[in-house]
């Protein structure tokens, strides 16, 4: 049976020459889904400066307590960290990786609907500028939709800066939504001949995952919007504390930490994390399929958040929110496991990028330790605001997907930029990234235990002041981190020399079967598709005795 | 003759399954989940309220009833657009997208009336948790009908250019199930206002 067939060279007639494309046509104008997610990751990375530099500022301020910084300013800057750290940052930049690899994961080579997802971006990029417009123009209204309490309206109604910061929220999320949607109709619509459903590599499932959960809760997020608004401009008083109902609606629908969005992040990252340890094991995933099913159990058990709500601080796991988002924990090891299974049974060989898988792997055991510390400290809840809650998000919620989004890049590199990234800059990367998170996480972990409130600025001891200076040393560490980061992207693709191979990790899924970077219509041709790790088959195929060429 | 490696002569790209289908549930599915949420705040609120609609809120029967009957008649006639359409008759499908229209447009127009009748805004004394709601539904009702709206004028324009036809009416399709959404969530906000509070 012939499972490769040559391709002849066909003598083409020389093309006129064209005029080159102008800027505005290859990156303004632009609907290939390459470059979209290279804009998205880009634009990812001017917000988390914005992000950086608030985290450094409130950390400042609690670990020096003197310093010179109001409450109102303390609270902006707040929300402004935590906000565009997880949306405009890291939600943007798992999509951008997303928009860039899938397509050419399942052979596509474009997206189901590209006009859909540029718009997704531009209206995410001019939505990331309105809010930060919104926290430079005046006093935004509390610590916005990172505290668990409803927003009261102010009297008089809210003021422009209010009304700019609810208004850019609603258009980055909208802009999440077109991109996601366009992504899930990809992968549902346009697979290759012979990628079925169950042959679609993790990294494209998860998202297909991820994606599918965002479509139900965005709109309800945007929902929630909608009334926080028209609730700020006019003064409805629906989300004031006299209103009935009110904490359950915003817990549910605006609050951060109430909705699937914040588990999303985990389930893009644990799909991707298992393409690199299949890729760096050179063989697939121990069980493909059982694989595919824990991701999709993670996102059927992310919608449990909305179970949550008031009550939750009575449950018994405080401050896990509840006991279906804690069960998030169980797919989540047992994945791990798989990955574990994978590299004893494959033959895994070092990449820089398995040492931020490990780095998550180690977050993810801290913060389940530090679950358990919890209820045994009987630390308040998220309705007593304990600064526990601070290390969670960065341990759990944030910092693993945050090292895995940086060990994606580095793995992905060569494919998306037709250059490897240093080896040597990548450790120091994932040593100054993992070591800040862990810090941070562990320092607020610990602030938590000794009763500090989230966001303290008063009756701070000499004890939580070195903690606190602990948490800020995190944060510097992961400043440097992104800094070493991005000096790396820019160093190593803007060399001359060092092309990366097309297939540089003898990898299995259709990316590797490109060139590097591809070219603008994804493939010359598409591999033919006979399992979940179709490059792995052919090479398989050809290397058994008997095997033709 | 050179050896590509690993290509196979397996289809040089891939087949699109159904996309416009695939995108109009994914809208309609976001839709949903966004009028869902917003009957459940009318919900929720409510059945806390000691008084709901509160004290001086009068619910106006005769729009509420007319939007609910215009909205269903829209149903029908794109519907009949599209069996029509579909069975080789495009002058029936046009007049039955026209209507489709003139019905969607009278519907918006309804809409506003109602909320104009509501006095939402700054110093108003009936503002509340109620207006807040209810004026979110209708925003809402009355974004999601201009675009189906603007669907079907769309839609009409392809078959007054004769580009519909039997064999080639996925569009339509999809605009209808699209108005249909519009009808459903429609008819769901008008149970939980006028039939069930």
């Amino acid at each position: 049976m012939t499972v490769l067939q040559e391709r002849p060279t066909v003598e083409t007639p020389a093309a006129p020459a064209s005029p080159a494309p102008s800027y505005a046509d290859v990156w303004l104008d632009t609907a290939d889904h390459k470059r979209l997610g290279l804009l998205f990751i880009y634009a990812s990375f001017l917000f988390v400066v914005a992000s950086g530099v608030a985290a450094l500022v409130v950390g400042a301020k609690q670990a020096s307590p003197g310093l010179n910084l109001s409450g109102t300013t303390f609270a902006r800057l707040y929300g402004l960290h935590t906000q565009s750290g997880v949306l405009l940052f890291l939600t943007a930049l798992w999509i951008g990786l997303a928009t860039y690899l899938v397509p050419l994961q399942i052979g596509a080579g474009r997206l189901a609907l590209p006009r859909l997802s540029a718009f997704g971006f531009w209206i995410y990029l001019f939505g990331g500028v309105c809010f930060l417009v919104s926290y430079l123009a005046g006093q935004v209204n509390g610590l916005g939709i990172t505290q668990s309490t409803p927003l009261a309206m102010v009297p008089g109604g809210a003021d422009t800066a209010t009304m700019l910061w609810i208004v850019s929220l609603a258009m980055v999320s909208v802009g999440f939504l077109l991109a996601s949607a366009s992504l899930v109709v990809t992968v549902a619509g346009l697979r290759t001949d012979g990628m079925t459903l169950l042959r679609v590599p993790a990294f494209s499932w998860a998202t297909l995952v991820a994606g599918a959960v965002g479509l139900l809760s965005t709109p309800v997020f945007l929902a929630g919007l909608l009334l926080l608004g028209l609730d700020q401009r006019f003064g409805g008083s629906l989300f004031a504390p006299s209103t009935n109902g009110s904490l359950a609606i915003w817990q549910r629908s605006v609050w951060l930490y109430g909705r699937p969005d914040v588990y999303l992040l985990t389930i893009v990252a644990v799909g991707a994390a298992s393409d690199l340890v299949a890729t760096h094991a050179h063989r697939p995933l121990l069980e493909h399929r059982a694989a595919l099913g824990l991701l999709t159990l993670m996102g059927v058990l992310s919608l449990g958040a909305w179970t949550g709500g008031p009550s939750v601080s009575q449950a018994v796991i405080v401050p896990t929110f509840n006991v279906v988002t804690a069960a998030v924990a169980v797919p989540l090891g047992l994945t791990v496991l798989m990955w574990l299974g994978t590299a004893a049974r494959g033959e895994p060989g070092f990449h820089v990028s398995l040492l931020f898988v490990l780095g998550a792997i180690g977050l993810w055991i801290s913060g389940a330790a530090n679950a358990v510390g919890a209820a045994l400290h009987h630390v308040n809840g998220v309705s007593g605001a304990s600064a526990w809650i601070a290390g969670n998000v960065h341990t759990v919620v944030v910092g693993p997907p945050t090292l895995i989004a940086f060990g994606a890049i580095y793995h992905w590199a060569p494919k998306i930029w037709g250059h490897p990234l240093r080896a040597a800059a990548g450790g120091l990367v994932f040593l100054a990234s993992f070591a800040g998170l862990a810090a941070t996480g562990l320092a607020y972990y610990f602030l938590g235990y000794n009763g500090a409130p989230l966001g303290q600025t008063t009756g701070i001891t000499s004890y939580q002041k070195g903690l606190y200076a602990v948490a800020e040393v995190g944060g510097v560490l992961l400043v440097i981190g992104v800094l070493v980061l991005l000096v790396d992207l820019v160093t190593s693709t803007s060399r001359g020399a060092d092309a990366a191979a097309d297939d540089p990790y003898r990898g299995l899924t259709l990316e590797w079967a490109t060139t590097s970077p591809p070219p603008r219509w994804g493939f010359d041709s598409v591999p033919e598709v006979r399992s979940e790790a179709p490059l792995y088959t052919l090479r398989q195929a050809t290397s058994a005795p008997g095997g033709t060429q | 003759m050179t050896t590509a490696p690993l290509a196979l002569g397996s289809g040089e790209r891939p087949r699109p399954r159904n996309l416009l289908n695939v995108g109009v549930l994914v809208v309609v599915t976001c839709g949903l989940a966004l009028f869902t949420t917003l009957i459940a705040a009318y919900v929720t609120v409510g059945h806390l309220a000691r008084h709901w609609p509160p004290p001086g809120v009068t619910i106006d029967v005769y729009t509420g009833n007319m939007l609910a009957i215009t909205a269903v008649m829209s149903a029908i006639t794109v519907e009949w657009a599209h069996y029509a359409v579909k069975h080789g008759d495009p002058a029936q499908g046009a007049w039955g997208l026209l209507l489709t229209a003139g019905f969607g447009a009278g519907f918006v127009l309804l809409l506003w009336q109602l909320g104009s009748k509501i006095g939402f805004g700054p110093g108003s004394s009936k503002i509340g948790p109620y207006a807040v709601i209810f004026f979110a539904m209708l925003v809402s009702s009355g974004a999601v009908a201009i675009l189906g709206v603007a669907a079907v004028i769309l839609v009409l324009a392809r078959v007054f250019g004769r580009q519909m036809t039997p064999t080639n009416s996925e569009m339509l399709r999809a605009v209808a199930w699209y108005w249909d959404f519009v009808v459903v969530a429609w008819l769901a906000v008008f149970s939980a206002v006028w039939l069930f509070t």
